[in-house]
């Protein structure tokens, strides 16, 4: 950049400082403006009883959109050429996709991922020369390449979230799989179907927009900030522009990119959300992290921290159990592990809770009454364990405990099974009607 | 005759289990296991070394020439629930001829462990859920 910051702009707008001071005073009065706006739509929707949490992403969009224009200047308002504030690069909202495996082939993801990288690396640096020299001449051309670094930004961060969600998904190919078998909501213990988890995903989403307003103080404190945050992170003109071009289309890029992690990651941005705090990707449909559900069942705060955590454990063995025994003929004695452990008879469920877990083995095992708590969570002996019992939980009939705890490898066996009858059917049926 | 199979009780027995991280490397109830093995092995039967088995936690066979009875310890916190079931041979079962045995067998382990202060409030349970129906003895005459 060859021009002093305090040098004179083409078209007489003013000098940079000038311009510097009423944009960082329009951005202070538009912030305290969005604060009262927030917090006059908090107390009305109190008064009338209405849920003001954006509950989707267009609302959500709707909700920034409404701070944003409130009364931040857009026309007129341009920096001068070749002098703009000054401002760090923005900061991703969320957190840098997972490193992959080390001598691991990169997914296509990632592949997309690097070489958005490298096109905002390559792009920043010519992108400087041709904004510097288009800036000179024309504004407009200007925030043309910089709305062309917020769209590439929009496509990071979407591939970004997708990516995430992927890797949160390791198992994802079987929970998709399961979604989209027909008889996946038969084949599985009651709310415990992919269909069902989607569901529940959904129905916390609401259920954190809701708890906005059990609390309204902090409801508008949550509001405020997080209103401030994604107003700084989404909308280009709450925030001053960069100092050089480079610093300018970096920012749009990161905003472009908040934007593109918005919309594939809405739920996660919904205001107050406690139980969506911290849970991320596929868990989101599940209940990890819901410690909220557990303590609603009568559990301590730190039994319900232990029921919310991902189950990692040993798994069912749904058909042969490990107290079976082989045929005197097969020589007696436990079945080998081959056979107990193999998919089609071990039931490990992915993406699923201790709690959640127990409820489903309870269902499928009488022998499963319960569990105990470590020391860490307050058990060590002391106080109720997770108990079937207490919760009212029944094991099923006989037929059906085979379907509960029946494996995902076997759900996909059966699953695939009847598509393919039905193809079969259906193939029949056509070449009779066509003959 | 009907059977109540499943007992519980609260346990007076030092928590044995062994944790690491906040997890379980060895449930609690091999000792209180192994006391019921010894009564077992009193009541003149053969008895298997306890067995961990996450997440349900101890378990054993007990046997005479006639049968063979699978336990199950379970140790919950407050309460132990031990499970019961009869594992003869399928030919033994379909007639009836282990139930006889199988009944006296629970009911020789009730008294033994009415009678150990160690397993206080000792009840039977037709099944272990909501639905169960507890009652002080483990057969009932029909």
């Amino acid at each position: 950049m060859g021009s002093s910051l305090t040098g004179r702009v083409r078209g007489g707008m003013g000098s940079f400082a000038e311009w510097k001071r009423d944009r960082d005073a329009d951005i202070a009065r538009a912030g305290a403006q969005i604060q009262a706006r927030a917090d006059q739509l908090v107390r009305k929707a109190i008064r009338a009883g209405q849920e003001i949490s954006a509950k989707t992403p267009s609302e959500l969009r709707e909700f920034v959109k409404t701070a944003a224009t409130l009364s931040l200047p857009r026309a007129g308002t341009t920096a001068p050429a070749n002098h703009v504030a000054r401002r760090p690069p923005n900061s991703s909202r969320s957190p840098p996709p997972r490193p992959s495996t080390p001598g691991a082939r990169p997914s296509g993801v990632q592949q997309v991922l690097a070489y958005a990288d490298r096109i905002k690396t390559e792009t920043t640096r010519k992108g400087f020369e041709i904004l510097e020299r288009a800036a000179a001449n024309d504004p407009r051309v200007a925030k043309v390449i910089g709305d062309m670094f917020e769209k590439a930004g929009q496509a990071a961060g979407a591939a970004k979230s997708a990516l995430q969600t992927a890797e949160d998904l390791k198992d994802g190919a079987i929970f998709v799989t399961r979604l989209v078998n027909p008889l996946d909501p038969v084949l599985s213990a009651p709310g415990q179907s992919a269909a069902d988890q989607v569901v529940r995903g959904a129905r916390q989403a609401v259920d954190d927009a809701r708890s906005v307003i059990a609390d309204p103080q902090r409801a508008v404190r949550s509001i405020i900030d997080k209103g401030r945050q994604m107003h700084r992170d989404l909308d280009p003109a709450a925030t001053p522009q960069g100092h050089t071009a480079g610093d300018e289309l970096r920012r749009r890029f990161d905003i472009g990119r908040n934007q593109g992690d918005l919309g594939m990651d809405a739920a996660a941005l919904i205001v107050g959300g406690p139980s969506v705090r911290g849970v991320s990707g596929a868990a989101r449909a599940s209940n990890i992290g819901n410690v909220a559900k557990y303590s609603a069942q009568g559990f301590t705060p730190a039994k319900a921290e232990h029921l919310a955590q991902r189950y990692d454990g040993k798994g069912h063995h749904a058909y042969i159990k490990e107290r079976d025994r082989l045929p005197k003929l097969l020589g007696g004695g436990p079945y080998p592990p081959w056979v107990l452990d193999n998919p089609l008879n071990l039931h490990r469920p992915h993406n699923m809770t201790r709690g959640d877990f127990y409820v489903t083995h309870a269902l499928s095992d009488r022998h499963f009454g319960g569990a105990g708590f470590p020391r860490s969570a307050g058990g060590g002996g002391r106080g109720s364990g997770w108990s079937a019992k207490r919760l009212g939980i029944e094991t099923a009939p006989l037929p059906l405990r085979a379907i509960y705890g029946m494996p995902d490898a076997m759900k996909l066996l059966v699953g695939s099974g009847a598509i393919a009858a039905g193809a079969y059917a259906n193939e029949a049926l056509d070449s009779k009607d066509s003959r | 005759m009907r059977l109540r199979k499943i007992a519980d009780f609260e346990p007076d027995f030092p928590y044995d289990a062994v944790e690491e991280d906040d997890e379980f490397i060895l449930l609690p109830g091999r000792n209180i296991a192994e006391a019921i093995c010894d009564i077992l092995r009193r009541l003149g039967l053969e008895v298997s070394t306890p067995e961990h088995t996450p997440p349900y936690g101890w378990r054993f066979d007990a046997r005479s020439d006639r049968f063979r009875i699978w336990f199950q310890v379970t140790h919950l916190g407050e309460e132990v629930v031990l499970g019961t079931e009869d594992r003869s041979p399928l030919i033994g079962r379909l007639f009836g001829r282990t139930q006889q045995a199988y009944a006296g067998l629970l009911t020789g382990l009730s008294d033994e462990l009415k009678a150990d202060g160690r397993f206080r409030r000792l009840q039977w349970w037709d099944r272990y859920s909501a639905r169960g129906i507890p009652a002080d003895d483990p057969v009932i005459a029909r």
